[in-house]
């Protein structure tokens, strides 16, 4: 039985970093029994995704995290691939990323860089916690289908290399943005990479596209060492890369031949004690395959600028909700619920298991600087969720659909809330995810209303 | 100048103070006099909201959007920073003589992939909280001991 840390969000003071809940006594014991909890569905679009404790490498295994297998390969070839087993499967970033370290020297030295006038790109992609920095490449995608001898496969997507041998200089301004080298290798990663589906195609979006640019995002690199993100000017006349939306590191979904224009996460449910592992699907396409309908689910149209959606919950209306399987538990501000400390700091852990219920309605705009929402359905869901006292979830399970932490209770201007609704939302119900494609995506027929989640029962 | 100004024009309904200089963020902690330095870390527009009682607001647009506020005392300190846009600020500059200490605490956390999504570090003179996806991020960072009287964090947005 493995140890268990509920890998904590947050830290107190320093002394108080701790590997994870004791092992003795009567800590990390829930009791009840573990449970592998499996769905699966068999088409051609269907690919395997597994909650698990992550790449072996982790010190602590991973939990609520979402991962799947993906073989990369050189452009054009079928025999110069690479198998990468966990990575991780984010609705909440865009793009396919790899940790230097997994990819097998033979198949990194045959990727084309991306380039911009003919020289290489590098990035500083942003988390909440840090960056990942390295270059750009082009490749070839595949991901296995359930049904045998079938896969989804995309040719020249781009993308980072994280941690990249000779790109171990990171810009001044990189840094600037964050801690660093955190999230550079699979042990600080948690993950051999990640590949980003959410609702979006491009990473950055327009602002990268057009000058001024966005600084600390794209960089031009002579060398590996020398790499920049300013193309002239200086101060507050600094002109910084800008790179075309359609050459954006990119939700590799849009290159798909078909089925390109979202994804649908499909998980069994996890019951009160938590599953050892999770085993379900991602489904391509939305509305393009017989298994990939909408049929009867709930439609939430999300913001065309930050792909929100609204929460009311405890009386209060949060207009920058969203559904995200890159948040390892619900992320909500409550003021009833007893923050974790210690390890499990970030969490919450009510002495007992408490119930609640939220209301989930498509997006809304606050004010004049958010993009109007396109409503096209007036639909709510109601959803009830439980918070379990994270402290004392059972250490064997990496699956929990009762594991929530604290948000700070602010506005978050211009929205109005955010009501983060992380993994244990995705277990037991289907979530639609259609990707905003207009213009040069690349997406075919792209979801009418799109961007937008949908929800259906299973 | 102007053209830039229509270019961010999403926001809407802020007084525009200056458009002469472009000034840097003080950061957290700092002195409001240091903005006016002429040197620009930032390439950015300052926007006052009007005073308000205890405090006093200065928002800049960063280009792309992101929209950072520094929250200031009534003797001229930035106590708290606040960002939320497609882009994250400059923590250094944002953090200012705090950012070391982000820095520091950042590394001694164990990590968990959902911390990409989330992460907090609560010291006694220091909380940072920076959430969001890519995109969209936001976040807020305070310094406890600087809060002005009848000031609460619920403020901080």
């Amino acid at each position: 039985m493995r140890q268990l840390t509920i890998l904590s969000v947050a830290m107190g003071t320093v002394a108080a970093v701790a590997l994870g809940v004791s092992a003795c006594g009567g800590g990390g014991g829930g009791g009840g029994t573990t449970s592998t909890s499996t769905s699966t569905s068999t088409s051609a679009n269907v690919v395997t995704a597994e909650v698990d404790g992550g790449p072996a490498a982790l010190s602590n295994p991973a939990v609520n995290t979402l991962y799947v297998t993906v073989t990369v390969c050189a452009p054009g070839s079928t025999s110069n691939c690479q198998q990468i087993p966990d990575v991780q499967v984010d609705t909440g970033s865009y793009g396919l990323r790899i940790i230097g370290s997994v990819l097998n020297a033979s198949l990194a030295s045959t990727l084309p860089a991306e380039t911009s006038n003919g020289t290489a790109l590098a990035e500083c992609a942003q988390w909440a916690d840090g960056w990942s920095w390295g270059p750009l490449y082009t490749a070839d995608l595949q991901i296995a289908s359930q049904s045998a001898g079938q896969m989804e496969s995309a040719s020249s997507v781009p993308v980072q290399v994280i941690g990249a041998s000779g790109y171990s200089t990171v810009p001044t301004d990189c840094m600037n943005t964050g801690p660093n080298g955190l999230e550079d290798t699979v042990a600080t990663f948690g993950a051999n990479g990640i590949i980003g589906v959410g609702p979006f195609v491009p990473d950055c979006g327009p602002g990268c596209a057009t000058s001024p640019g966005i600084q600390a995002t794209y960089y031009t690199c002579p060398t590996a060492s020398t790499c920049t993100d300013v193309v002239s000017g200086s101060g507050a006349n600094t002109v910084y890369v800008t790179v075309p939306t359609s050459e954006q590191v990119s939700n590799p979904i849009a290159f798909f031949a078909s089925d390109n224009n979202g994804v649908i996460i499909e998980l069994p449910s996890v019951p009160s004690s938590g599953s050892a592992t999770v085993t379900g699907t991602l489904v391509f396409g939305i509305g393009t395959e017989s298994n990939n309908t909408l049929g009867n689910a709930t439609v939430f149209n999300a913001s065309p600028d930050y792909g929100t959606i609204t929460t009311v919950f405890n009386g209060s209306t949060l207009n920058g909700s969203y559904f995200d399987t890159g948040s390892n538990g619900l992320f909500f501000a409550d003021s009833s619920l007893t923050p974790c400390s210690a390890s499990q700091k970030g969490f919450y852990c009510p002495t007992s298991t408490q119930s609640f219920s939220a209301t989930i309605e498509p997006c809304t705009s606050s004010n004049s600087s958010m993009l109007d929402c396109t409503i096209t359905s007036s639909t709510t869901m109601t959803e009830d969720f439980s918070v379990a006292d994270a402290a004392t979830l059972n250490g064997a399970n990496t699956a929990f659909s009762d594991l929530a932490g604290a948000l700070p209770p602010s506005s978050n201007s211009p929205f109005t809330g955010v009501f983060d609704w992380g993994l244990p939302f995705f277990y037991g119900q289907n979530v639609y995810v259609a990707i905003a494609c207009a213009d040069d995506s690349g997406v075919s027929n792209c979801a009418t209303g799109a961007p937008f989640f949908a929800v259906s029962a299973q | 100048m102007s053209m830039r100004l229509h270019r961010w024009g999403r926001i809407t309904g802020l007084a525009v103070l200056s458009l002469a200089a472009v000034p840097a963020m003080a950061g957290l902690g700092g002195d409001l006099s240091s903005v006016q330095a002429d040197r620009a870390d930032m390439k950015a527009q300052i926007r006052a909201t009007p005073a308000t009682v205890g405090y006093s607001v200065e928002q800049m647009q960063l280009p792309g959007g992101t929209v950072v506020s520094e929250y200031v005392s009534p003797d001229g300190k930035v106590f708290a920073v606040s960002w939320h846009g497609p882009s994250k600020p400059d923590l250094r500059d944002a953090l200012g003589s705090y950012f070391q200490q982000y820095v520091t605490a950042r590394g001694q956390v164990i990590h968990s992939p959902g911390m990409r999504r989330h992460f907090q570090i609560t010291e006694p003179d220091l909380v940072v909280e920076s959430s969001g996806r890519m995109r969209a991020f936001y976040g807020r960072a305070y310094v406890p001991s600087l809060l002005p009287p009848n000031v609460s964090v619920a403020d901080i947005q």
